[in-house]
């Protein structure tokens, strides 16, 4: 395996990497939704329960973020890896190196 | 009447919460934790690819921030997991021994009072004996009276037992609360040892009074406190109003100029408009837009420090901040009707929608949410006349809250317009009805469709009692009529507190509950002012309305009339 295929392959395992664990903290974030932590309003205090949901939300949007910043870093290694696939694709007419 | 544990005080309630909830709550922050965990693994990964291009150079700087970023989010949602948890296993070690007692206290205090009347008329009997009686019968009686006392004594041992043992379960459970609200507040805190011990205590205050008592006697910690946790310090109940206004507001403009998007943006720009337009503009004395499905805030209008008479108005269902300016409105027109007035508008809880409006969560959550508000302003200007004024499900919510407590939290007058029913809580009732200087005044428009439908279709009834039929409560009218001054006022047609009347279905003319010029806002005024309504009720210049019909709907559950 010559060092282009071995750094094609590197490429791609890494990006598949990072956006099946992607998809993963997407579909587990999916969880993390609602208004109702189980907290309730004992005593008549509502301060954890407005915290839990404070903190939550944020947490929420910010695992998007991220997740949404990983995906990007793997849709970058993916592209480096298909300018060279298209290439090698036009001069051999093979799918990879 | 809510019994207390003889030495701490606690009342005999339910601590409310499912550890069931919380538990599966901090199983799927471990799992976000977890594949955050092994998403940093993938991502780290990438930092290692080989390469000296552009491209691929880029892609691992890109790789290395996301790694550093998530190391954030992992820390928050481990910590998320384990506080809920800790908080679980402690309610249930707690919390539930306490819950599992209040039958028995309940029980025991009965079986106490009675062996405790049996004693004295025992005592009484022996005693009246003994001055009249023939020796045997003396003998006899005395010794009734020593078994008696010795039952009642026995009775009274049991019951101790019990509140020694709720007393530990509850003050158990009152640790763990506040023990996981310091934890949380606590992360990555920076401030000082005396600012983080102040704060804790702050935290763990047992009330807006405390809250009070602690903020004024550590002056010098306020900056330091408030730079650190605006988001608290803002909505901490006890805290003086124009230290929550003045962070609260530089919250908002932080989070106005990052020109948030969507319903949430719509309800941050609704808010820093009323904040910078109209003169003098309002205070924004509690902002949370992230505690609650909709950003949640009370803004005040007047001078609060200096008001004789505060008053809150509570809005009802599909409310949010958005509606803020007609609510405003509302807020100044009754400022202007006398010296020493200030309102607050109280958008303090997610208002239910039409779906649901029959049941009592909202109005749970919203009540302990009001609850707090309510003691704060109490406990910050307890001088002050208090008067609350509710809407539709805001009165729904209101009542709760007054009624949690047999002082009424300090509320002076509380008046309902177009309720969508009480709750039938009967303890609630009682102390509606019994709080010593609480004035209730209700009022239900003949055009109002959406309070009578609220009323009838109220799961298992839960706020389905009519409140212009409460005893001590003085109703209102609000079909039209006259002022003191012979100006004409307009009836309301519909459920709306200001536009909308009974949109979709039919409306009568006029205007909303609380839109300057009907009767209902006069008469409102007339009550914060004198303590009485300005107008009578089916009086000259009435209108009657469409849903003024003897016997109808007989069928209904409620009848949702005042007769």
């Amino acid at each position: 395996m010559s060092d282009v295929e071995i750094f094609y392959h590197a490429l791609t395992s890494a990006a598949d990497a990072v956006q099946t664990r992607s998809t993963d903290v997407v579909i587990d974030n999916a969880d993390i939704q609602g208004d109702d932590t189980g907290v309730g309003n004992p005593a008549h205090r509502a301060t954890l329960r407005l915290e839990m949901h404070r903190r939550l939300s944020a947490l929420h949007a910010a695992v998007l973020d991220r997740s949404g910043e990983a995906s990007a870093v793997a849709a970058s290694l993916s592209d480096i890896a298909s300018r060279y696939g298209d290439l090698d694709r036009e001069l051999t007419g093979r799918s990879e190196p | 009447m809510t019994l207390s544990s003889p030495n701490r005080g606690f009342p005999l309630e339910r601590l409310e919460g499912n550890t069931g909830s919380m538990s599966w709550w901090s199983g799927a922050f471990g799992r976000v934790a977890g594949s955050l965990d092994e998403l940093r693994t993938s991502v780290q990964a990438v930092t290692d690819v080989d390469g000296v291009g552009a491209a691929v150079t880029a892609a691992r700087a890109d790789a290395q921030d996301v790694v550093g970023a998530l190391a954030a989010e992992i820390a928050e949602a481990e910590l998320l997991a384990g506080v809920l948890q800790r908080y679980a296993d402690a309610f249930s070690t707690s919390a539930e021994q306490a819950n599992g007692l209040i039958d028995d206290i309940e029980s025991a205090h009965e079986t106490w009072q009675s062996a405790a009347d049996e004693a004295e008329q025992a005592g009484l009997l022996a005693l009246w004996t003994s001055r009249s009686g023939e020796a045997d019968d003396v003998r006899r009686a005395n010794d009734d009276a020593q078994d008696a006392v010795a039952v009642s004594d026995a009775a009274a041992r049991d019951l101790a037992d019990l509140w020694e043992q709720y007393e530990t379960h509850y003050a158990a459970w009152d640790t763990a609360y506040d023990a996981a609200l310091a934890e949380l507040a606590g992360a990555g805190s920076t401030m000082t040892a005396a600012s983080r011990s102040l704060f804790d205590e702050l935290l763990a205050a047992d009330g807006p009074a405390e809250v009070l008592a602690l903020w004024l006697a550590n002056p010098e910690l306020h900056e330091e406190i408030a730079a650190a946790h605006p988001e608290i310090i803002g909505n901490l109940d006890g805290i003086p109003y124009d230290v929550r206004a003045r962070v609260n507001r530089e919250r908002l403009e932080d989070l106005y100029n990052s020109q948030p998007t969507g319903e949430h943006g719509e309800q941050i720009d609704a808010l820093w408009n009323a904040l910078t337009q109209g003169a003098p503009p309002p205070d924004l004395i509690s902002f949370d837009p992230d505690g609650s499905d909709q950003v949640t805030a009370a803004l005040s209008y007047g001078d609060l420090a200096a008001a004789t008479d505060i008053n809150v108005l509570v809005p009802g269902m599909n409310s949010n901040v958005t509606g803020i300016g007609e609510w405003g409105d509302s807020a100044r027109a009754l400022n202007s009707a006398g010296p020493g007035l200030a309102t607050v508008v109280w958008f303090g809880y997610d208002s239910p929608n039409e779906l649901e409006e029959p049941g009592m969560d909202r109005a749970e959550d919203g009540a302990a949410a009001l609850r707090s508000f309510l003691l704060g302003v109490d406990a910050v200007h307890p001088d002050a006349e208090k008067a609350v004024i509710a809407h539709s499900y805001g009165s729904t919510t209101a009542a709760l809250a007054i009624g949690s407590q047999a002082d009424a939290l300090g509320v002076d007058q509380f008046i309902a317009v177009g309720s969508a029913g009480f709750p039938s809580d009967p303890q609630v009732l009682s102390n509606l009805e019994n709080a010593d200087g609480l004035q209730m005044y209700a009022t239900l428009s003949e055009d109002d469709a959406w309070a009578r439908i609220g009323r009838d279709t109220s799961f298992g009834g839960g706020h389905g009692t009519v409140p212009e039929t409460l005893p001590g409560m003085t109703e209102f009218g609000s079909d039209g009529g006259y002022g003191a001054d012979g100006e004409h006022l307009t009836p309301t047609g519909g459920h709306s507190a200001h536009q909308g009347g009974n949109g979709p279905l039919p409306s009568g003319d006029g205007d909303g509950y609380l839109v300057e010029g009907s009767e209902s806002f006069y008469n409102i005024q007339q009550i914060v002012l004198t303590g009485e309504p300005g107008t009578e009720m089916d009086g000259e210049g009435s209108e009657g309305g469409f849903w003024d019909l003897p016997d109808w709907l007989d069928w209904l559950p409620v009848n949702p009339y005042r007769t």
